[in-house]
């Protein structure tokens, strides 16, 4: 009887931490967030080209789960992550528009 | 009789406890199972202030910008605004400012007033503020150079580039590294926005320059350009 009790004891105790180690890591998901936009406007500033962009958010976004997505005017953005920064990169003088479009998540 | 009655006792208390684990088992299985839909409120800021910042490089980029090109593009912004999830703030007021030549100096400046949250607090705008500074300083040294059978006189300059941008988010300056767009002229980086220019005489653009402010007086401007794609006025004396 008593190592039943040792058993379920364990076992709720286990169920415990899985909950509370998935729980911990869904709400990670805002810090990745906050993380998302500051890389986003640091490869901004420093960019010329959206390649450039994109290079510079993966160096920023290092250890972190995110999406980039380069794209042309109205083309739509289909994330696999749910937080979405965008910036639109202008070439003024050709008039070429490209959004550039950083997602993070869980 | 008493060892019976404890016997029954421990059971019961066993039983009561299995009961406990079991309901506690079962309430955190289901709480498992339920997903979390927590609420997010955007980080608005940064990005929105880098973003104006390059639309105004995009617009110096140019070589003519003026209120006109910077409102279309701020248009242009609006419309992707709401499409892609660029967040930007209400944008009040644009302004280029033009090119203000204090004597060997180029400062071309842009302001862009947005109504962020602390607006509507204070009711005042904030600004977001890009400067583009290009000092000349002439050396006094000449030489000649030689590019296919052409030869050159080339006007020494130190020349100081710098970007500044201010926002109510970050204040930044950059160092923009410049090109030639002829192949004539010689770069040489002296520190961090310190460059020595070798600018081709024959290839420069006469220019009014106020060297002490004031006084006109004749001189040359060669363009160079920076990483973004602006001009970059190097100025000397004829």
């Amino acid at each position: 009887m008593r190592h039943l009790e040792a058993a379920a004891i364990g076992l709720v105790f286990a169920i415990a931490s899985a909950y509370m180690v998935a729980l911990t890591a869904r709400q990670g998901a805002g810090v990745s967030g906050v993380g998302a936009q500051r890389a986003l406007a640091w490869a901004l500033l420093n960019a010329q080209s959206p390649e450039n962009v994109t290079r510079l958010v993966s160096i920023a976004l290092n250890g972190t789960n995110y999406e980039v997505h380069v794209l042309n005017w109205g083309e739509p953005l289909e994330p696999k992550l749910p937080f979405c920064y965008g910036a639109a990169l202008v070439n003024a003088t050709t008039n070429e528009v490209k959004v550039v479009a950083v997602c993070a998540g869980p | 009789m008493g060892v019976k009655r404890g016997t029954a006792e421990r059971r019961r208390g066993q039983l009561a406890l299995i009961g406990v684990i079991v309901l506690a088992s079962t309430l955190i299985a289901l709480l498992s199972a339920y997903s979390l839909q927590p609420k997010i409120a955007y980080e608005r800021g940064h990005l929105q202030a880098a973003q104006l910042v390059h639309l105004a490089r995009a617009c110096m980029a140019t070589g003519s910008c003026n209120d006109a090109k910077l409102e279309e593009l701020v248009g242009r912004l609006c419309q992707l605004n709401q499409t892609y999830p660029i967040r930007m703030y209400n944008i009040s007021e644009k302004r280029v400012l033009n090119p203000d030549p204090s004597g060997l100096t180029v400062t071309n400046a842009t302001v862009f007033r947005i109504k962020t949250l602390q607006t509507e607090f204070t009711n005042n705008p904030e600004e977001v503020r890009i400067i583009v500074t290009t000092a000349s300083e002439p050396t006094g040294r000449r030489y000649s150079k030689r590019v296919g059978d052409r030869v050159y006189t080339m006007v020494e300059v130190k020349v100081t580039y710098t970007h500044s941008y201010s926002s109510p988010f970050f204040n930044v300056t950059l160092c923009p590294s410049l090109r030639t767009t002829d192949g004539v002229a010689d770069l040489k980086r002296l520190g961090k926005c310190d460059w020595l220019v070798g600018a081709p005489l024959e290839l420069s653009q006469p220019a009014d320059i106020n060297v002490p402010p004031g006084l006109g007086v004749k001189g040359y401007r060669y363009d160079l350009k920076d990483e973004f794609g602006i001009a970059v006025p190097v100025l000397f004396r004829g």
